[in-house]
């Protein structure tokens, strides 16, 4: 298996809602306001309130991610995506990712396996792609990138 | 694109080899929502790597044949390793037939008890192959 690169993704994010399941579970909402993805062939917008991630959290911050939103492309198709991922990475850094402070993206480990659903045509070959995403954490959002397994 | 992406891009380490034993399918059928719906139990099965040596206790996919002839899998795996540990393999992806590539592609998770020996491998996603023909599954871990 190799990888190629798909699409990269930039989301400013909006409200932040926790949920406290019990003690050392938290589920979280990050609600996405807005943003912009684009690689080759495609390129679009994230639809205004069409979702955004819901990750469990743990209390030592490790946690899995599972995300759920509309894309609309530049050429007039709308595309659900959804997304279950992982976090893990030492406790200080885990401090300051929740405290939403600057961290070096390679001293944690964040990856995630998005999928499609994407109306025939020109996008559909998101419906039969697995994909393996990193993201990063930016003062004004998150930069995901998505790379194709081939 | 914009050069203030610094995070590492991915790539794949070998993790294990697995030989899954599935049981005959059960076929429900076409369903009201879209597809052919249908279940292969797993029956049995070895898996080795990263240390561990297992064999497969339970679990199964669950199928949808779709109208543009990719088969939808979710896939969820008992393992029972030589080591006392336990843990649950578990993911989604697709059967595909293609110039590239024919077979089962899978997106896993691990789930292993925190104070086991297993506990590591759900720190880190996974990505699992097993070739059209081919009795074996390689799975890699996602760098």
């Amino acid at each position: 298996m190799q990888v190629e690169f798909a699409m990269e993704f930039r989301l400013s994010l909006g409200r932040r809602i926790h949920i406290e399941l019990a003690e050392g579970y938290t589920r979280g909402a990050v609600l996405i306001e807005e943003g912009t993805f684009s690689g080759p062939n495609i390129r679009g917008t994230v639809v205004q309130k069409s979702g955004g991630d819901f990750p469990m959290v743990r209390a030592d911050g490790s946690g899995r991610f599972e995300s759920q939103y509309l894309l609309e492309t530049d050429d007039g198709a709308f595309i659900l995506k959804r997304s279950t991922g992982i976090r893990h990475a030492p406790p200080d850094v885990v401090e300051k990712l929740l405290a939403q402070q600057p961290v070096d993206p390679q001293s944690y480990y964040m990856r995630m396996t998005p999928r499609f659903e994407a109306p025939a045509g020109p996008h559909d070959w998101l419906n039969r792609t697995l994909f393996v995403g990193v993201g990063q954490r930016n003062p004004t959002g998150s930069i995901f990138r998505y790379w194709k397994v081939v | 694109m914009a050069d203030d992406f610094t995070a590492p891009s991915p790539g794949f380490d070998h993790a294990f080899e697995a030989s899954i034993e599935r049981e005959a399918p059960v076929t429900v059928g076409a369903i009201a929502t879209g597809g052919r719906r249908i279940y292969r139990p797993v029956k049995g099965g070895s898996i080795e790597g990263s240390g561990f040596c297992g064999t497969f206790v339970g679990g199964g996919e669950t199928l949808l044949e779709r109208a543009d002839g990719v088969i939808d899998v979710e896939a969820s795996y008992y393992i029972a390793f030589a080591n006392g540990a336990a843990a649950r393999c578990f993911g989604k992806g697709y059967i595909t037939r293609g110039d590239r590539f024919s077979g089962l592609r899978l997106a896993l998770l691990f789930e292993a008890a925190e104070d086991g020996p297993a506990a590591e491998l759900a720190t880190r996603a996974f990505m699992a192959e097993q070739a059209q023909g081919s009795r074996l599954m390689q799975i890699a871990r996602i760098t």
